[in-house]
């Protein structure tokens, strides 16, 4: 199943091998190939790279061609104001200064920037058969609002007959758009209506349904799927947009995912988002990104659902978080990863680990998802499996699998954050990559240095016993860890039977048994002559 | 630097939103410099030009004038806003929301990287239309989600329609039992010294607590914009609660809880109130300021157990 029947599958509720994916990539594609939104919405040539580079970056499953809702009204004779990191807004609306419903006309296919558009994606279709097109009208009240103003709001009290008229008339140019964006290749319709959030369902009866069922009914009829963008507080309109008979929903991160879940399963349409666009994917790094996307897979369930942020993605987001959710998405690793530590979050304990690793061998820990299961963990157990017999003795491992509780304790007390990981005496040393051979050699003998270096620091002294062969050495060696252990001493034996060391000792007969204290009497500095002096005094 | 303070005026479309700011750049304009940002969803230049009839000297910016209705549209405001500060010396920000705006939204905006320690909302006020408020409000749930983020609620023209006060003043009441209500005409309030109360509360505050402050300073003022689609068990609102008494200045808003009610909570200096609200099932949904608070911090306590 590649891309494109992925995003038709979960449209048609149909069963998938993974979520798909759709960013809703508008006025970002600018900041991708580094243009302002102007010059990106405005040029043909400009989208297509922005488009490309935003399949390059994203791995898509579906993508729209362009995002903005003035496009129609644009050619209507609405002004737009245009600015660096947003779609143009609308500032002037023909309606309120004297223009009537019957001198608008519907926009033909070569009006305006609808070539644009359309050429863009016919480029796309052709360079990427394989990814679901997203063509985006414009729905019918937000367009009314661009073309009436905010008298609407008033005039649906008032004149009634005049907002329906109103509607017919952008339903009509809904139903026109959507054929020149099928005719360009694209496989699904977004009918893309924000202000529907700002009237009530009793409203949305009297005036939206009506118009909306005509669309999708002939969107589908043209052979296309249909989806029903909303963003804002809409919760209270769900069901009558479910029942205007669209094949999706699309919702932002206002509305409950699971409300609209429940709703969608009855009506037996699709949906799809709601990933947060301020505080998660603009302001919100990486690790947010993939947390907020693996909530979204996790309460929409395995049917009919396509994630996507909850609307135009602000120009300015960091495409990082974009290329991390694509990971999640396309990674069951990773899912379980986030999944598992979402779930377990709750009842943690977190065990104090500050006097962790010292202990005088060396505890590598390597944090797995399951090491059986997870190719990626598999890899770097067996990396830390093969190295640690060269350290016989010294250097102990062991794997936490994070599906165990306790795990999670030591993860987070680690302050661990990504998996695999490994720790060396509870140190951070290697994340989400598998060292190599000489990598970790190092690493190890690092620490080894580090702890040899701080034994000896805080030793007060040791002792040696000498023997030319192992019965010398054993003769002594009772009598000496007895000594020790009645004086509940922490001395270390050093034993040493090579003949050169003996002799470096000032000894020629053996068993001997020498003492050695050490004192720390100056440290990254040089003293000086007359205080150095006095140590040595000490030594005579 | 000290962090600015950002004042939020919303109001749904003719309420008198202009008018408010006209009043409070009167009042203030001579001894702070301020800066004043429009966002009206309505025809062109005319909020500007009355603006400019007080003669007094304040910053003028625009964003995106005209048909802005989304947060996915607002992200110019970060940069916008960021340059303001990097280049002007200001003592104070006032934006005049869209009619449509959602204030939740726009206060998200203040926690970007950049402006998270430099400015905090400190205050949102909403005009509301005596005339047409309980008519719209029926099939506008903007208008109604406008009244229950404010701390300040103006009923303005009042003189238009005296026999709806009782029914309108109780309708806010019920929305947001800790506003501050008042009845106007021309949005002719008297402010409360929104400045100076502000910053010797936060002095007094720190007093008190001087005995067992460490040594290392203060983090920066800022302000979090809380909301959360899921329902709060009793005892992670508990341990909100006790968070936000330590931690918090002031906070305001609303908590839904797991058996489907929904509570407001207002919490100053310490001392933190809380009512049910009736009829009313939001989600949760909350305005906190504080020195060095986080939004991460916030997910983690609601949502804990």
């Amino acid at each position: 199943m590649n891309s494109k029947e992925l995003v038709l599958s979960a449209m048609k509720r149909l069963p998938v091998q993974r979520v798909p994916w759709v960013p809703f990539v508008g006025c970002h594609g600018g900041a991708l190939i580094g243009l302002k939104a102007h010059e990106y919405l405005t040029n043909e040539q400009n989208l297509v790279n922005g488009i490309r580079k935003a399949i390059h970056r994203y791995k898509p499953d579906g993508i729209p061609i362009m995002f903005d809702l003035q496009i129609e009204a644009e050619i209507l004779g609405c002004e737009l104001v245009w600015s660096d990191e947003n779609p143009p807004a609308v500032s002037t609306h023909p309606l309120s200064v004297g223009k009537t419903i019957s001198e608008l006309h519907i926009p033909e296919n070569t009006e305006g920037r609808i070539p644009l558009v359309t050429n863009a994606a016919k480029t796309i279709r052709g360079e990427f058969p394989d990814i679901a097109l997203y063509g985006l009208v414009t729905g019918p009240f937000t367009l009314a609002m661009h073309l009436a103003g905010t008298d609407m709001f008033m005039k649906m009290y008032e004149d009634p007959e005049y907002v329906q008229k109103l509607l017919v008339f952008c339903r009509d140019v809904c139903l026109s758009m959507s054929g020149y964006y099928i005719d360009a290749g694209c496989d699904i319709i977004a009918v893309v209506d924000p202000l529907t959030s700002q009237i009530s369902e009793e409203q949305f009866r009297q005036y939206i349904t009506e118009p909306m069922q005509d669309i999708f009914s002939s969107i589908n009829k043209l052979g296309s799927l249909s989806s029903f963008f909303v963003c804002g507080h809409a919760q209270h309109n769900i069901e009558a947009m479910a029942e205007c008979r669209p094949d999706n929903i699309s919702i932002d991160e206002n509305i409950p995912l699971d409300f609209v879940r429940d709703i969608c399963e009855q009506k037996n349409i699709s949906f799809g988002g709601n990933m947060q666009l301020t505080i998660t994917l603009l302001l919100g790094n990486e690790t947010d990104a993939q947390h907020n996307a693996m909530e979204c897979i996790q309460t929409a369930g395995d049917t009919g659902f396509i994630l996507a942020p909850g609307c135009d993605l602000p120009y300015a987001t960091p495409p990082e978080n974009m290329e991390a959710v694509t990971r999640l998405v396309r990674d069951p690793y990773q899912q379980q990863v986030i999944s598992t530590l979402e779930n377990h979050k709750s009842t943690l304990d977190i065990p104090d680990m500050s006097d962790y690793g010292a202990s005088d061998k060396v505890i590598i820990d390597i944090i797995t998802l399951d090491s059986e299961s997870c190719a990626p963990c598999q890899y770097m157990v067996e990396s830390v499996k093969q190295i640690a017999p060269r350290f016989k003795h010294i250097v102990e491992w062991r794997e936490h699998k994070i599906k165990h509780q306790e795990s999670i304790q030591f993860m987070t007390a680690l302050m661990v954050k990504n998996i695999p990981t490994i720790c060396i005496d509870g140190k951070i040393t290697f994340v989400s990559r598998i060292p190599g051979e000489q990598e970790l050699i190092q690493a190890i003998q690092k620490r080894i240095n580090e702890k040899l270096y701080h034994k000896i620091r805080v030793r007060k002294g040791s002792i040696f016993i000498l023997g030319r062969d192992n019965s010398e050495i054993q003769q002594l060696k009772p009598v000496v860890e007895e000594a020790i252990q009645e004086l509940g001493a922490d001395v270390p034996v050093v034993e040493i039977s090579d003949e050169k060391e003996i002799l470096s000792f000032g000894i020629t007969r053996t068993p001997a048994v020498v003492t050695a204290t050490y004192k720390i009497k100056s440290e990254e500095k040089t003293p000086s002559v007359p205080v150095t002096k006095e140590w040595i005094k000490d030594l005579l | 630097m000290k962090s600015i303070p950002f004042f939020l005026v919303t109001g749904f479309l003719g309420s008198g939103k202009t008018t408010l700011l006209e009043k409070f750049i009167n009042l203030y304009a001579d001894q702070k410099r301020i800066a004043v940002i429009q966002n009206e969803f309505a025809p062109g230049q005319v909020a500007g030009l009355e603006l400019a009839r007080t003669g007094k000297s304040f910053e003028m910016l625009e964003i995106n004038r005209g048909s802005v209705f989304c947060v996915c549209l607002i992200s110019d405001f970060i940069k916008l806003l960021h340059e303001l500060i990097q280049t002007r010396p200001v003592d104070a920000i006032l934006l005049e929301a869209t009619g449509l705006a959602d204030p939740i939204a726009i206060g998200q905006l203040l926690e970007a990287r950049n402006l998270k320690d430099k400015v905090h909302l400190a205050h949102v006020w909403c005009v509301v239309d005596a005339v047409n408020f309980l008519k719209l409000s029926q099939n506008i749930p903007r208008m109604i989600h406008q009244v229950q983020v404010a701390d300040t609620v103006i009923i303005n023209k009042t003189d238009l329609k005296n026999k709806e006060l009782p029914a309108i003043k109780e309708k806010i009441k019920a929305l947001n039992p800790f506003a501050d209500i008042y009845e106007s005409t021309f949005c002719d309030i008297s402010f409360k010294n929104e400045f100076s109360d502000y910053e010797e509360g936060v002095t007094s505050r720190d007093q008190l607590n001087e005995k067992n402050m460490s040594s290392a300073p203060r983090p920066a003022l800022n302000s979090v914009v809380f909301r959360h689609t899921k329902p709060v068990s009793r005892k992670n609102f508990e341990i909100f609660l006790h968070f936000i008494e330590k931690k918090v200045y002031r906070l305001k808003g609303f908590v839904k809880l797991e058996n489907n009610s929904t509570v407001a909570v207002q919490s100053c200096f310490g001392t933190t109130t809380i009512e049910n609200i009736k009829n009313i099932s939001g989600q949760t949904e909350f305005i906190a300021i504080g020195p060095g608070i986080d939004h991460k911090e916030f997910k983690n306590l609601l949502t804990l157990y």
